[in-house]
C-alpha cells in the first residue's frame, strides 16, 4: 500500500504535558482517513505538525515521500490543502477574490479553474458578497474551495462539520465523497463526531492521549462493529458467569445490559439463566456503533 | 517569496486598516491646519501659519498612526488564519515573514507619501512658505521621515509576527511608539535645551546621543541636525535588527 503521510515516533511536549506521545500513523494514498479522538487527544496538534505550524520535540514524519527535515518539505506542502480549525479567509474579499489570493500565494500562472472550484463547492452565485457576511457553512465551503486551489493531492480538514447545521453537514459530506471519487484526493479528516465520520471514511486512525490506539480500514472496522444481541437482564454479573461457562463473547454495557456476539438458542440460554437465578427482560438484535468500538479501544469492558 | 509578496500587496490595497490609514494621512494634516488657523485667529497673532509649523503637523503622530495601522493589518493575518494557511500550503516561514514586513514598509511609504503631499499642498497654497528651512532641507526631512516610518513599520510588523499568538502583543507596537516618543523628547530636550548649553557628559551623553542619532523614532519630530548618512544608518539598523530578531523568533515559534 502506498502512503501519502507517515509519522515515526512523533512526540510533542509542552513543558511537562505530552501532547503527542510517540505517534506512528500511516495514511494510505487515495483514502478518506478518519482521524478519530476526543477533544484534547492530539488530533489538531498532529495536523499542525503536518502543516508545518508546529515543531516536534522528537521523531519525524514523511509527507509524500519527503522527510520533514528535508528542505523540500515546503514544496511537498504546496500539494496539500488545509482547513485547520477555522477556514482561512479574507473577510473583506468576495469568494472569487479569496481564491485569486490563494492562486497568487501558490504562484499559479493564471486564474483558470476558479469558477470551476466555486461551482464545485456551491459558491458560484455569491457575486460581490464579502466573505465576512457568509454563513458558517458558506465559510466552511469557501475554506475548502481555497484548499482546493492548485489541485492538491491531500486535503486536511480539521473538524470540518463543527458548528454546521444538518444541511451544511450533508453538503460537506457529499463534497468530500465527490472530490475523493472524482479527483482521487486523499483526505485526512479529524473529528470527534464518529457517526458523521463513519459515513465517509475509508480508513481510520484512533488517537487517545497523544497515541495512535489503532489504525484500520473501514472494512476491518465493519467486521469489528458486528451485529450482536443486546440483553437486558436482572444482573450482568450472573450473565458474565453464564457466558464464560458457555464460551460466548460478550460486552457488559451496565449493571443490567450486555451485548453477546454469538448466535444462541433462546431456550438453552433461558434455561441456563433460570438455573443461575437471573431473569432475562429483553433480547434484541443490535449493531455495535463506532462509538462503542471507540470506547472499547480506550479500555472499555469488552471481554472475549 | 515574490508570489507571497504579490498576494500581500494585493491584499493591502483593499485592506480596511490601510484604507483607514490613507484617510487619516489626508484628513489629519488638513484638520490640524484648520485648528491652527482658528487658534491664530482667536489669539489675534497678526501673522499667518508658516510652512515650518505645518510640516510637523502630521509627523508627530505618524508613529502612533502607523503602529496602529500595521498592528491591525498584520494581526488580521493571524486572526483570519491567513499566516497559518500560507505556511500549510508550502510558503516558507522566511518568505511569509519577509513578505509581511516588506508589505508593511510599503504601506508606511505610501502613507508617508500621501501625508507629505497633503502637507506640501497646504504649505504651497495656504501659507507664505518655509522660513527656517531650505527646499533641500525639507526634501531631506521628508525622505528621512519616510525611511524612518518604513523602519518603524517593519519593527511593528515584527512585534506582531513574533508575538502574535498573544493578544497582549497587539498593544506592543503602540506602547513602544508611545514610550519612544516620550524618551526621544526627553533626549532632545537634554541634548538641545531651549535655555543654556547641554549639561550632559560622559556615558550619559554618549547614550543620549546614540538614541538621538540612531533611533528612527527620534527622526520624526523635526528636521534632524545629523547628516543623511547617520539617519540612514539608524533606519537600516532598526530594519536589520527587526528582520534578524523577527526571523529567529518566527522560525522557531509554534503558530496557533
Amino acid at each position: 500500500m502506498e502512503y501519502i503521510f507517515t509519522t515515526n515516533n512523533l512526540e510533542k511536549k509542552y513543558g511537562n504535558f505530552t501532547a503527542l506521545n510517540g505517534i506512528n500513523m500511516k495514511v494510505p494514498k487515495g483514502s478518506i482517513y478518519g482521524f478519530v479522538g476526543k477533544n484534547g487527544a492530539g488530533k489538531t496538534t498532529l495536523i499542525r505538525h503536518l502543516c508545518g505550524l508546529q515543531h516536534q520535540t522528537s521523531g519525524s514524519f514523511e509527507l509524500m515521500g519527503v522527510k520533514d527535515s528535508d528542505k523540500d518539505i515546503s514544496k511537498a506542502r504546496r500539494r496539500i490543502g488545509a482547513v485547520v480549525e477555522s477556514p482561512a479567509i479574507y473577510k473583506d474579499m468576495t469568494a472569487k477574490d479569496n481564491l485569486k489570493q490563494q492562486y497568487l500565494t501558490l504562484g499559479l500562472p493564471s486564474f483558470d479553474g476558479i469558477d470551476e472550484i466555486l461551482e464545485l463547492v456551491g459558491l458560484s452565485d455569491t457575486g460581490k458578497k464579502k466573505a465576512g457576511k457568509f454563513s458558517l457553512g458558506m465559510r466552511q465551503r469557501l475554506g475548502i474551495a481555497i484548499a482546493l486551489c492548485g489541485n492538491p493531492d491531500l486535503l486536511i480538514l480539521d473538524e470540518p462539520t463543527n458548528g454546521l447545521d444538518p444541511q451544511g453537514i450533508i453538503e460537506i459530506r457529499e463534497l468530500i465523497i465527490k472530490l475523493n471519487r472524482e479527483k482521487g484526493i486523499t483526505f485526512i479528516i479529524s473529528s470527534h463526531i464518529l457517526d458523521e465520520l463513519s459515513r465517509i471514511a475509508t480508513y481510520y486512525g484512533f488517537i487517545d492521549k497523544g497515541r495512535i490506539v489503532k489504525e484500520m480500514s473501514a472494512a476491518e472496522l465493519e467486521k469489528e462493529c458486528r451485529k450482536s444481541i443486546r440483553m437486558k437482564v436482572s444482573d450482568t454479573k450472573v450473565l458474565a458467569g453464564v457466558m464464560d461457562k458457555l464460551g460466548i463473547e460478550y460486552t457488559i454495557i451496565d449493571d443490567n445490559t450486555a451485548d453477546i456476539f454469538s448466535e444462541v438458542a433462546f431456550s438453552k440460554i433461558a434455561k441456563d439463566f433460570e438455573d443461575a437465578g437471573c431473569t432475562i427482560y429483553t433480547m434484541d438484535e443490535h449493531e455495535e456503533s463506532l462509538e462503542a468500538f471507540y470506547l472499547s479501544l480506550l479500555g472499555g469492558t469488552k471481554n472475549a | 517569496m515574490l508570489r507571497v509578496l504579490y498576494s500581500d500587496l494585493r491584499r493591502a490595497m483593499i485592506d480596511r486598516n490601510v484604507k483607514t490609514g490613507v484617510v487619516i494621512s489626508i484628513a489629519y494634516p488638513i484638520i490640524l491646519f484648520i485648528v491652527y488657523l482658528i487658534i491664530y485667529r482667536i489669539a489675534d497673532l497678526g501673522m499667518a501659519v508658516s510652512g515650518d509649523e505645518v510640516i510637523s503637523l502630521y509627523v508627530g503622530v505618524s508613529p502612533f498612526v502607523l503602529s496602529a495601522i500595521i498592528t491591525g493589518f498584520v494581526s488580521q493575518e493571524y486572526t483570519d488564519g491567513i499566516i497559518r494557511n500560507k505556511i500549510a500550503t508550502g510558503s516558507t516561514r522566511k518568505a511569509v515573514f519577509s513578505s509581511i514586513t516588506a508589505t508593511s514598509a510599503g504601506i508606511a511609504a505610501v502613507l508617508s507619501a500621501i501625508s507629505s503631499a497633503v502637507i506640501m499642498l497646504i504649505v504651497l497654497f495656504f501659507t507664505p512658505g518655509f522660513q527656517n528651512y531650505t527646499s533641500r532641507e525639507i526634501g531631506d526631512y521628508l525622505l528621512t521621515m519616510t525611511f524612518a516610518e518604513m523602519s518603524i513599520a517593519i519593527f511593528s510588523a515584527m512585534l506582531v509576527m513574533a508575538f502574535g499568538n498573544y493578544k497582549i502583543a497587539l498593544a506592543h507596537p503602540l506602547a513602544i511608539a508611545f514610550l519612544m516618543k516620550v524618551l526621544t523628547s526627553i533626549v532632545a530636550d537634554k541634548l538641545r535645551p531651549d535655555n543654556g548649553p547641554c549639561l550632559l557628559t560622559g556615558t550619559r551623553l554618549q547614550v543620549y546621543s546614540f538614541i538621538d542619532k540612531y533611533i528612527p523614532y527620534s527622526y520624526i519630530d523635526r528636521p534632524s541636525p545629523y547628516g543623511f548618512f547617520t539617519l540612514v544608518t539608524g533606519v537600516l539598523g532598526l530594519t536589520v535588527f527587526s528582520m534578524i530578531v523577527g526571523l529567529l523568533i518566527f522560525n522557531k515559534k509554534d503558530i496557533v
